[in-house]
């Protein structure tokens, strides 16, 4: 089950990621140290308590920058990373 | 009589200085032709000898008394005796043949043990999968069964059911941006401000008359 990747809209590139952190695909693939850069930040920000409960954790992890973004989110153990043009919501409804 | 032990791989520079401090009669050589080694062993054999004489006054274990017994692998039987001051290297004995004879006696009773002709018995294949195997299953059991196992092994949550919806989303809303950036910054200030109040000295001079 491919998970339709240009559907996103202002999609840059898109890349996968296994639990242990193996590349399994995506336009980004070949960017081995970003994505250790990324597993790093996933498995601190899965620590954060979220609510009371243990087993809540976050449903999608945006990592920001001027222009662009980085979306990431997880689905079926694997990790799914999305980089997006950014655009200030609040100046796209202005 | 000391054993010589000639090593291939080892370099070792042997000096007046270090013969004179060594405490026990093992010395190492790097592996070299036989006639620099016969010249290294002219040279030095006066001053073993004297060491042996110090040590062994009475005569103590032969030189072709073996360290470990092979049978049952204990350690040597007696242990070696201490010397306060090695004797100063005394002159080489006059007489060509004399060394001559000496040195061929050094050389064939002597067992030269060459440390690094070792046969490596190496594990076959499907024998290092096999026990690969192993000890993975039995290291996860052994996580398993512990409460704090899973802390370390952090597996990833199951997570949202369709990713591309939560990926294609509004992103964060600029007010959000400012709250955490105002956050972490007040964090990190706070961090650094972090300081050590010195109360008492924890090293007190006393004053010993």
């Amino acid at each position: 089950m491919a998970v339709p990747f240009d559907r996103i809209p202002d999609s840059l590139g898109y890349l996968v990621l296994t639990e242990d952190g193996a590349v399994s695909g995506g336009d980004l693939e070949n960017k081995e140290d970003v994505a250790n850069q990324f597993m790093n930040i996933i498995q601190t920000a899965l620590r954060i308590p979220l609510s009371s409960s243990k087993k809540d954790k976050f449903k999608k992890l945006s990592i920001v920058w001027d222009n662009f973004m980085y979306v990431i989110t997880i689905s079926a153990h694997k990790i799914y990373i999305c980089k997006r043009r950014f655009i200030p919501p609040d100046a796209a409804m202005a | 009589m000391a054993n010589l032990w000639v090593s291939n791989n080892l370099q070792v520079f042997v000096s007046a200085s270090i013969i004179e401090t060594a405490k026990h009669n093992i010395l190492l050589f790097p592996y070299m032709p036989q006639p620099a080694l016969k010249m290294y062993i002219k040279t030095l054999y006066p001053i073993v000898k004297a060491m042996d004489a110090d040590m062994f006054p009475d005569g103590g274990p032969s030189e072709t008394d073996r360290l470990i017994n092979p049978a049952n692998g204990q350690g040597t039987p007696s242990s070696f005796r201490e010397t306060q001051v090695v004797p100063a290297a005394t002159v080489p004995q006059p007489g060509g043949g004399d060394e001559a004879s000496v040195l061929t006696r050094i050389l064939h009773t002597v067992n030269f043990i060459d440390v690094s002709a070792v046969e490596g018995r190496g594990l076959e294949q499907h024998e290092y999968h096999d026990k690969a195997r192993q000890y993975s299953n039995k290291l996860n059991m052994v996580l398993a069964s512990s409460g704090r196992g899973s802390k370390y092994r952090m597996s990833l949550p199951n997570g949202v059911t369709a990713p591309q919806i939560v990926l294609a989303s509004q992103p964060v809303s600029l007010a959000d941006i400012e709250l955490i950036t105002m956050a972490a910054k007040r964090a990190a200030a706070a961090v650094n401000d972090l300081k050590v109040e010195h109360k008492e000295d924890l090293v007190v001079p006393f004053g010993v008359p």
